[in-house]
């Protein structure tokens, strides 16, 4: 199997709609170490890309970088088609990022972090918004608790609601699923598939391939910062098959991360 | 101008802060620990005010050394911030701040104002508790009050200047040749500055500070490097309000020039401030789970490790769980022994250890030991996250108690017997009771370490400090504190007492108050062990673990 088969499936199944991520020879470098090396890829309104890879793979240096938290150390990051760099601002309001085990304002009340959410994105009459994503992450009777209090899972639900309160066009996950009970799984599975179809552009980082398996329309893989393999779920079934069929995800993650695989080269064009 | 949501953050956060002190006065434990904060914080700042309307002759004599020395000593807080803000480089965030503010819609600006307004209103705090501790040596308050607010600004800009531009120079400065140019110009400047110094001229006024301070001033190198601290001065120490006004708008101006450097500086600080906060973050939760002496370990591997002990009924792998994790964490307890010997070293020069300084030293080391439980917590206290763990081990509850204990007990007799050592060499006859404090030591602090960790098992609350305006949690400290001390006090008697008849009963034999008293405390050592372990079965996770 050759990279340059890889590519040439890349485009075959895209709608021809504007890549709202586009990540272009990210390179991130830590004195001698690199986290990321030349990193290239993009994800289109209604894609959902899952990320993945072992860890220290470069999965969240690459989610920090896309939405503006790290700098690149070479490369280019457009978000809606707004440089990271040179245009923070503009970019950032066009994405959310939910983070694995979120921070919240320890003194702050939930209703309050939603508050301050809608004043930053500037989301007028988000009240009605707001309820409902309360009630649909079952918030509703916690709305008025500080959040030093909250459990890990209702501190995830939190930042969920906060991030989709603005209608973003492009959110980014970072193991979305940790710590949330059954329910609050099945509603967000559900909201990130409601997202993706009304347009917005979607990346999950996560180990659980059962979760990508679900949810995602593309594949990126990272191993030791190096991009393995970019495109479609079902192109990659078909490139890391073996004699009997198509590959399952976890077949495709553990040949892809075996370490006499090669990376693939950087895409030049997409 | 700044985003609209940052103030709006910043009003909710002081909202929140007030609504949950006064939700945790809506319990009687909770005035109770209100009051009793209030009152000692009324004492202890209280004599302070007092003697501000009533002495003046302190005023007097304090003035011209406060006029001399603290220009200097600014200048040194200025140097320590310069070395501090070179090596972080970064402004700290809270984890909040980062998951929220960084990725947001923010300018880096409108970060910096919104950490700029948050710094000042906890300086206007801070000012205020200053202020009242230092009326005493100025002559009118509101001058005392803004040269204090103003100083505290200076430094805190002066900080974030110096950290922008080391971000800034360190981005050019990337490479090793470059990095060696920067060094060879530093070492270039000191040993132009050392050259400069008559420092045989400097070694005789050493003993005349007044007259070596007027000489720096009156040097024009000196005059220069001092004159902006000189304005914050002469606003603290104002006589009138004309020179209020004329020295106030000075340091204000200064603060103003400052505030505009820090906003000019474009410097992009997001992921070096994201690099240290998490970094401050990790040292607050190991500070949270092995107290002060924790905060210096930062080592990712592990070089050694110590060997297993036996198993002494259960409690020898607690005991070595607890003594690896202060091990790990030796630089931190090297650090709290230096201060330690900070603290008792200048004595024993300036009293000279005799036969008759012995029982003052005994008083001062039972004194250290009480304040060190609160440094040393490698026991329960540092494990209320891990109590479910503790639980599930499958040990009796006696010899986890006496695992868990152990090993402070361990770090601070040896401690003491390293200055009962020092002592000795200086004692000629007085050995009795040097050797009653070497026996007694160990027993003492189980008693200490014992003490505390009922108290945490049965009222338990996370390691953390208290803040300016925290009556609560200063309150609570008090109690637990005073509650501590009557305890000891009353055990510690009832067994000297004891002692004491034993002494005089056979004929004032040492031998015999020794006995009597090591039984005793030894005995009282083991009752307090057993306490332990019925508080640490009682422990419900579930209910007792602290948010």
């Amino acid at each position: 199997m050759t990279n340059n088969h890889t590519e040439q499936h890349i485009n075959t199944d895209r709608p021809q709609n504007h890549a709202l991520v586009d990540v272009k020879n990210y390179h991130k470098q830590y004195r001698e170490t690199v986290a990321v090396e030349d990193l290239s890829f993009e994800v289109r309104a209604g894609d959902i890309l899952g990320l993945v890879g072992p860890n220290g793979a470069g999965k969240t240096t690459t989610l920090r970088a896309v939405c503006g938290i790290i700098t690149p150390t070479r490369g280019e990051l457009l978000i809606s088609g707004n440089d990271i760099l040179s245009d923070p601002v503009a970019a950032k309001r066009q994405l959310a990022y939910v983070p694995d085990d979120p921070r919240l304002f320890d003194s702050l009340t939930i209703w309050e972090h939603i508050k301050f959410i809608a004043s930053a994105y500037r989301v007028k009459d988000y009240e009605d918004k707001a309820n409902q994503l309360l009630q649909r992450f079952d918030l509703e009777e916690k709305r008025d608790s500080i959040a030093v209090e909250l459990s890990r899972g209702m501190r995830q639900k939190v930042a969920i609601c906060c991030a989709y309160l603005h209608d973003p066009r492009i959110i980014l996950f970072d193991e979305p699923l940790t710590g949330l009970d059954p329910r609050a799984i099945r509603s967000l599975k559900a909201s990130i598939v409601e997202h993706a179809q009304s347009g917005a552009a979607v990346i999950i980082s996560s180990h659980l391939l059962s979760l990508v398996e679900d949810l995602c329309s593309h594949l990126l893989i990272l191993h030791r910062g190096q991009r393995i393999f970019f495109g479609s779920v079902d192109e990659a079934r078909r490139q890391f098959k073996d004699q009997e069929g198509d590959a399952s995800l976890e077949e495709v993650f553990f040949r892809a991360t075996e370490d006499n695989y090669t990376a693939e080269k950087p895409l030049d064009n997409k | 101008m700044i985003h609209p949501a940052l103030p709006l953050l910043i009003k909710s956060q002081y909202m929140s802060k007030i609504r949950r002190a006064l939700r945790s006065l809506k319990t009687l434990r909770g005035v109770m620990y209100f009051l009793v904060g209030l009152i000692v914080f009324i004492l202890w700042i209280g004599p302070s005010i007092l003697m501000a309307f009533t002495d003046t002759k302190s005023r007097e004599i304090a003035a011209p050394y406060i006029s001399a020395f603290l220009p200097f000593l600014l200048l040194v807080f200025c140097l320590l911030a310069l070395a501090s803000a070179i090596k972080s480089k970064a402004i700290y965030f809270t984890a909040g701040e980062i998951e929220f503010l960084f990725p947001g819609p923010f300018k880096r600006r409108d970060l910096v104002i919104y950490k700029i307004i948050t710094s000042v209103m906890n300086i206007i705090f801070v000012a205020l508790f200053m202020s009242c501790f230092f009326m005493r040596f100025t002559n009118l308050y509101i001058a005392c009050y803004l040269g204090i607010f103003f100083i505290l600004l200076f430094l805190h800009f002066f900080s974030m200047i110096v950290a922008f531009i080391s971000l800034i120079v360190s981005k050019h400065a990337y490479t090793l040749p470059r990095k060696n140019i920067l060094l060879t110009i530093g070492v270039l400047i000191i040993i132009g500055l050392w050259k400069g110094i008559d420092w045989q001229a400097a070694q005789e006024l050493l003993l005349k500070p007044l007259v070596l301070a007027q000489m720096v001033r009156d040097n024009w190198y000196g005059g220069v490097i001092l004159a902006p601290f000189d304005v914050f001065v002469r606003t603290v120490m104002a006589p009138s309000f004309y020179d209020l006004l004329i020295w106030g708008s000075a340091a204000a101006g200064i603060d103003i020039l400052l505030f505009c450097c820090v906003i000019s500086l474009d410097a992009n600080y997001l992921e070096t401030s994201l690099s240290v906060s998490e970094k401050k973050y990790a040292k607050l939760e190991r500070m949270r789970q092995g107290g002060v002496a924790a905060i210096s370990s930062n080592r990712k591997t592990a070089k050694w490790s110590l060997p297993l002990l036996p198993w002494l009924g259960g409690a020898g792998p607690i005991l070595w769980r607890q003594l690896t994790t202060a091990m790990r964490n030796s630089k931190g307890v090297l650090l709290l022994l230096f201060i330690v010997s900070m603290g008792i070293g200048p004595m024993i020069v300036m009293k000279g250890v005799s036969d008759e300084s012995v029982p003052f030293f005994l008083i001062i080391i039972t004194m250290y030991s009480i304040f060190l439980t609160q440094w040393f917590p490698f026991d329960f206290r540092s494990d209320i996250d891990r109590m479910d763990w503790i639980k599930m081990i499958p040990i009796d509850s006696l010899p986890i108690a006496i695992g868990q204990v152990l090993t402070p007990v361990l770090i601070v007799s040896m401690l003491e017997m390293i200055i009962f050592g020092g002592l000795a060499i200086g004692v000629k006859n007085n050995f009795s009771l040097l050797l009653a404090g070497i026996l007694l030591a160990p027993s003492f602090n189980l008693l200490l370490f014992g003490l505390e960790n009922i108290i945490f098992l049965l009222y338990p609350v996370r390691i953390a400090k208290v803040g300016p305006g925290d009556f609560q949690g200063f309150g609570r400290m008090m109690v637990v504190f005073f509650l501590k001390f009557i305890v000891i006090i009353l055990i510690m008697g009832s067994i000297i007492g004891l002692g004491v008849g034993g002494y005089f009963l056979s004929n004032k034999s040492i031998l015999v108050f020794l006995a009597i008293s090591f039984t005793l405390l030894t005995g009282c050592g083991f009752a307090v062990v057993q306490c332990i372990a019925w508080a640490f079965e009682k422990f419900d996770p579930s209910i007792h673990t602290p948010t």
